[in-house]
C-alpha cells in the first residue's frame, strides 16, 4: 500500500532577518518502511523522535527532503499540489487533541462534510445523508449529535466525530497520531475496539503513532521503534515483544507501569535511562543512542550501523548485531530486574 | 484503645461548586486516611474530582467551591477552620504540593535557585535586608544539596539558570525540589511526570518514591494511571464521580478488584500480553443532576433495583479493604 525509501525530512535553522542558516534539525533521517494493505503499522517513539514528522511526510504534508515515498505502487513524491488532490482522497488523517482538531464553531453535520464539500462532492442533502451515515459508522445516533458542537461532546465523542471526517472520502489508508492519547483508558478502550471494526469493515490500512508500546502491542501488527529520527527496530509485533533485540527497546520496554504479573514475566530486566533524548538539532555522532545506551561499547560513538536484518522481516539497528563487530547481541537479560544500569550508587 | 492517629484524616467531605447550570455536587461525601509516611494513590479517570480534593486539602479550592460538609484533619487540626493566614504557615512547610505540568508550574523570570530560596526563606516572614541577604547565603547551601538529593546534574550550575534552560524533566526535579526542600509531613503529587516521557517518568517516579520513604514523608499521588499507581503507592483508592468506589492495598488492588467500576477501569488497560478490555460504556453523569443513589448505576453491567434507591456506603468488605457496592453487603452484624 504504502513504502518509503531514504525517506528524511530536514529543517533549516534561520536567525535574523536574512533567515541565515545556522544549523538543521535532523527530523526524520533515512527511513525505509513498506505497510501492506489491511495492516496497522505502528510508529513508536518519546517525543521528538520524529515519528509525526515521519507521517506527515509520508502523507506528503510535508515535502520530503530526501527519498522516495510510493502509495499504491505510484511515485508520490514529487507530484504537484493538482496531481496530489486525488491521492489525498485515500490517505486521510486523525489528530492526537481532538478539542483543538475540531472548529469549535461549527456544527458536527460541518465538521464532517467538510472534506466532501472541499473535494466538492454530492449536493447539500447527498452530504448530511453521507454525514449521518458516517456518525453511524462511528457508532454515534446522527439524530443525537448532527446539530451539536464540540464543546457540547466528551473526549471519546470528539475523537469519534474526528474519525468520521477522515473516513468522508473513503480513504484507503488513514494516519491516527496518538489518537487516544487524550482520552482516559476506559474511553480509549472503546476507541480502539471502534477502530478495529473500521479496519475489518472497510478494509482500511492504518498507521499509527503512539508512545504507548502495551497500547500498540494490542493494535498494530508491525512495529517500527524511532529514536531521533531514525527506526532503531522494526518487527512484527510478536517478534517485537518476544525478543526486543535494540537497547533502547528494551529499556523503554521496561520503563512501562505495568498492572499484571503476567506482564512483568515478559519484562524480566529493569533498565532504567539516564539522561534525557537529546534535541533533533544536535544529534550525537555515530549511533545517535549511545550516550544513553546501557549496553554501548567502543565504536558506538563513531559508527553508525545499518539496520541489519537478524530474523524473519525483523530488522536491528545496532553495533552489537554486525557481523563486523562480531554479532554477539544484547543479551536477553542485559540487567537483572531490580539492578539499575548507570546510577550512582548512593 | 485508638489506633495510631493518621496524619492525614479527610472525614465525610462535601464540595459543591456553583455553576450558570445550577449547584454541582463535585464532592459527595468522602473519606481518606494517610498514616505516617504512607503513599496512597487516588485514582480516576478526569473529572472525578481528584483534583479538588488535593485542592481543598490546600486550601486552595476557586471561589465558586462550597464545603457543605465533612472536615480534614491534618495532625489533629481541622484545616476548614483555619484562617488564611494559619493556611499560609502550613502550606509548602508541613504540606507540600508537587504540580503536574513542569512547564507552567515554574516562574519563568526567575531563576531555579530564586525560587527555591524563596520558598526556603518563606519560613522567616521578610525580615529587614542585612538579615535577608545573610539568610540568602545560608540558604545558598540547602538549595545546592536539595537538587544533589533530587539529581539534577550540575546542582550549583543549575541555581542560576531560568527554567527555559532545563528540559522538562530536569525542570520536574526542580518541582520536586520545591516540594521538599521544607521537609514537609505530607506531599501532594498531581500527576508528576505525565507531561513527560516515559523513559524520564520512569526515573523521576522512581526516585519520588525512594526519596519519599527515605525521609518518612507522607504522599498523596494523583493520578488517572492505575500503573503508576502500583509503582508508587501502598494504598489505592480509586474515586468516580465525586465518590470513593473501592480502597485497597495496592498489591491486592491487582489481583482483584470488588468494585464494577474498578474492575471496568483494570480491564480497558492495555496489556503487553497483548489483551484490551471493551471499556467502559457511557461517560462519568452530570454533577448538577447525577444519579440519585448510586453514581456508578447507569454504566454498571451488573446494577439491580436497589441501585437506583439506595446509596452504597464504603464498607469493609475485607480486612483492610473497602467497597461502596450493594453486590458487597460486607459481613452481616
Amino acid at each position: 500500500m504504502l513504502e518509503a525509501e531514504g525517506v528524511s525530512k530536514v529543517f533549516p535553522l534561520t536567525v535574523g532577518l536574512f533567515r541565515r542558516r545556522v544549523g538543521e534539525v535532523r527530523a526524520v533521517d533515512g527511513v525505509a518502511l513498506s505497510i501492506r494493505a489491511g495492516e496497522t503499522l505502528a510508529l513508536v517513539g518519546e517525543s521528538g523522535s520524529g515519528k509525526t514528522t515521519l507521517a506527515k511526510v509520508l502523507i506528503r504534508l510535508l515535502p520530503p527532503t530526501a527519498g522516495v515515498i510510493r502509495f499504491d505502487g505510484r511515485d508520490v513524491t514529487r507530484l504537484s499540489e493538482r496531481a496530489l488532490r486525488p491521492v489525498r482522497r485515500q490517505m486521510q488523517i486523525v489528530f492526537q487533541d481532538p478539542a483543538s482538531s475540531l472548529n469549535p464553531r461549527r456544527r458536527v453535520k460541518d465538521i464532517v462534510a467538510a472534506p466532501l464539500e472541499i473535494h466538492g462532492i454530492g449536493t447539500p442533502l447527498q452530504r448530511l445523508r453521507r454525514v449521518a451515515e458516517l456518525l453511524e459508522r462511528v457508532e454515534l445516533p446522527p439524530g443525537d449529535f448532527l446539530f451539536r458542537y464540540p464543546h457540547a461532546l466528551s473526549g471519546g465523542q470528539r475523537q469519534r466525530v474526528a474519525i468520521a471526517r477522515a473516513l468522508a472520502l473513503e480513504p484507503k489508508f488513514l494516519v491516527l497520531d496518538e489518537p487516544t492519547s487524550a482520552l482516559d483508558v476506559s474511553v480509549q478502550a472503546k476507541i480502539v475496539g471502534l477502530l478495529r471494526r473500521l479496519q475489518r469493515d472497510l478494509s482500511l490500512t492504518f498507521l499509527f503513532i503512539s508512545h504507548d508500546l502495551s497500547l500498540v502491542r494490542n493494535v498494530a501488527d508491525t512495529i517500527a521503534v524511532m529514536y531521533l529520527g531514525k527506526v532503531v527496530e522494526f518487527a512484527p509485533t510478536e517478534t517485537l515483544f518476544r525478543a526486543p533485540s535494540h537497547p533502547y527497546t528494551r529499556a523503554l520496554l521496561s520503563t512501562i507501569p505495568l498492572v499484571d504479573d503476567a506482564e512483568q514475566a515478559l519484562v524480566p530486566e529493569k533498565i532504567s535511562l539516564t539522561g534525557e533524548i537529546p534535541s533533533a538539532a544536535r544529534i550525537p555522532p555515530g549511533c545517535a543512542f549511545h550516550p544513553r545506551c546501557f549496553a554501548r561499547i567502543t565504536g558506538c560513538d563513531r559508527v553508525l550501523p545499518d539496520l541489519l536484518e537478524i530474523g524473519p522481516h525483523h530488522r536491528v539497528r545496532c553495533i552489537l548485531y554486525d557481523p563486523a563487530h562480531g554479532a554477539r547481541g544484547l543479551p536477553r537479560t542485559a540487567v537483572r530486574a531490580g539492578e539499575r544500569s548507570g546510577e550512582p550508587t548512593r | 484503645m485508638r489506633p495510631v492517629e493518621p496524619l492525614l484524616a479527610v472525614r465525610n467531605l462535601t464540595i459543591d461548586f456553583h455553576l450558570f447550570e445550577g449547584r454541582a455536587q463535585v464532592i459527595n461525601g468522602i473519606d481518606l486516611e494517610i498514616a505516617r509516611g504512607e503513599s496512597v494513590a487516588l485514582v480516576g479517570e478526569t473529572g472525578c474530582g481528584k483534583s479538588v480534593t488535593a485542592k481543598a486539602i490546600l486550601g486552595l479550592l476557586p471561589p465558586n467551591a462550597e464545603v457543605v460538609s465533612g472536615r480534614i484533619l491534618f495532625a489533629g487540626r481541622d484545616l476548614l477552620t483555619l484562617s488564611p493566614g494559619e493556611f499560609q504557615q502550613l502550606r509548602g512547610r508541613r504540606i507540600a504540593m508537587i504540580f503536574q505540568d513542569p512547564s507552567t508550574a515554574l516562574n519563568p523570570v526567575f531563576t531555579v535557585g530564586e525560587q527555591l530560596q524563596d520558598v526556603l526563606l518563606q519560613r522567616d516572614g521578610g525580615g529587614r535586608t542585612w538579615s535577608r541577604t545573610r539568610a540568602r547565603r545560608a540558604a545558598r547551601g540547602r538549595c545546592v544539596e536539595m537538587l544533589r538529593v533530587v539529581r539534577l546534574p550540575d546542582p550549583e550550575g543549575s541555581l542560576a539558570r531560568y527554567p527555559a534552560e532545563l528540559s522538562g524533566g530536569m525542570r520536574q526535579r526542580v518541582l520536586i525540589a520545591l516540594a521538599l526542600i521544607q521537609n514537609p509531613e505530607l506531599v501532594i503529587a498531581d500527576e508528576p511526570g505525565t507531561a513527560l516521557d516515559v523513559s524520564i517518568q520512569d526515573q523521576i517516579l522512581l526516585e519520588l518514591r525512594d526519596l519519599v520513604r527515605t525521609r518518612g514523608t507522607s504522599m498523596l499521588y494523583i493520578t488517572h494511571n492505575l500503573g503508576v499507581a502500583r509503582m508508587v503507592s501502598d494504598r489505592i483508592y480509586v474515586m468516580y464521580a465525586g465518590e470513593i468506589a473501592e480502597i485497597a492495598p495496592t498489591q491486592r488492588l491487582f489481583t482483584g478488584q470488588l468494585h464494577p467500576y474498578a474492575q471496568g477501569l483494570l480491564a480497558a488497560i492495555p496489556r503487553l500480553t497483548g489483551t484490551i478490555g471493551e471499556g467502559i460504556e457511557g461517560r462519568i453523569p452530570d454533577y448538577v443532576t447525577p444519579p440519585p443513589a448510586c453514581r456508578f448505576e447507569p454504566r454498571c453491567p451488573f446494577r439491580m433495583a436497589v441501585c437506583r434507591e439506595v446509596r452504597p456506603l464504603l464498607i469493609e468488605a475485607e480486612p483492610d479493604r473497602s467497597v461502596a457496592c450493594h453486590l458487597h453487603p460486607g459481613p452481616k452484624t
